[in-house]
This record gives structure tokens, sequence and C-alpha cells, in this order.
């Protein structure tokens, strides 16, 4: 198993994902590989949240421990 | 401020003995929300992203905003205004069921009986005739 499938397991063993609409369409996102329906997703809570979209992406590289 | 450190990791090695939760939370049976005095100071963290409505008046209960998050990542908001044009306070009457125009009915009951009389008047005028035929022959 990779951790791409440990960390969709994680995701859908979550109730706070798995349990919310969002969350649905965020798995299912995630499982069919829709980058374009992914970063629409991404853009309208970037937008909803009044962060620009390099400042979401700092912060998930912070959150993550990913180097930017 | 961060938006994304609201939550444990559960991905990263050093965080690695933090378990997701098994059971769901139980869930809160109601509206959350609160009274506002502006749309303006909502954030978009009073609304949680499981789909639930949140619900917030005025102070002056002249409006509702009900805010919640679409699945695609909007997050949705409505307004819902006082309406004043009708006086909800006000007896409301029960509709009533149309009552049945009598005088017509009576009048049509009339008429009936008038046809039924001439009706049985002529089949009696025949009848005679008829006998007297008989008796003729």
């Amino acid at each position: 198993m990779n951790l791409q499938q440990l960390a969709m397991q994680a995701l859908q063993k979550n109730p706070q994902v798995a349990n919310s609409p969002q969350g649905q369409e965020f798995l299912r996102i995630l499982q069919s590989g829709d980058a374009a329906a992914g970063q629409q997703m991404a853009r309208n809570l970037c937008q909803a949240h009044g962060t620009s979209e390099e400042d979401a992406a700092k912060q998930a590289a912070q959150f993550f421990n990913i180097p930017m | 401020m961060n938006q994304f450190v609201t939550q444990p990791n559960y991905l990263i090695p050093n965080n690695a003995g933090a378990q997701p939760p098994t059971n769901a939370p139980p869930r809160f049976n109601g509206f959350l929300g609160r009274y506002i005095s502006d749309f303006s100071e909502l954030t978009p963290g009073e609304t949680p992203m499981d789909g639930s409505l949140t619900v917030f008046p005025t102070k002056g209960l002249d409006a509702i905003y009900i805010r919640t998050w679409n699945k695609d990542g909007r997050l949705l908001s409505f307004r819902y205004i006082l309406d004043e044009s009708v006086d909800l306070n006000a007896p409301q009457m029960a509709p009533q069921p149309p009552q049945p125009d009598y005088q017509a009915l009576l009048d049509r009951i009339s008429s009936l009986e008038e046809q039924v009389k001439k009706s049985q008047q002529r089949g009696g005028r025949n009848n005679s005739a008829n006998k007297n035929e008989e008796v003729s022959s």
C-alpha cells in the first residue's frame, strides 16, 4: 500500500470528511483525479476565506512540512 | 490567521501516534449561529464545513442570514427579510367550504316536480284513451 492509498484511507475514515457533502466531493475529486474540479474547489475556498491562492499554498506547504 | 492548523495532522510521521476519531461526533441537532449587527461581521469560520446551516438574525430582527458551505467549496449566503405586509398576529380565518346554492336547488326540484306532474297527467290521459278504444272495440 503506497502513501497515497494510506492518505486516502485516513481521509475516508475521518468522519468529519466522510459525513460532510464537501468532504465527499473532496474524496470524489481525489479518487477520480479531476484536477480541474480540485483547482476550482481550492479557488472557491480561498475566495470564501478571503485568502489569496499564494498564501493558501504557503500555509498548506507549512502545514505539510513541504519546502517551497 | 492560519486556517489549516486547527486539526491534528494524522499524516506526517512526527504525529503518527494521533489516530483519527473512529466514531462520528454527535451531530448537533439544531442550528448554530448568533445575533449580528451587520452581515459584514460574519467570518467563514463561523459556518462548519459539514454541510449544516448557520443562522444569523440581525439584532433588530429585520433580516436573517443563513449560511452553508456548498460541496464545491463555495460559502452560500441567503438573506430573509422581514415582511410586514402581512399581520401574522391577526386571527386567521379558517377557509370556509363553499356553500351550496339552496335557492337554485329548490328551483331545480320545483321544475322537476312540474315536469313529473305534466308527464303523469299526459300518461293518465293516454291510458284513459287506450281504455276507451279497448272498450269500443
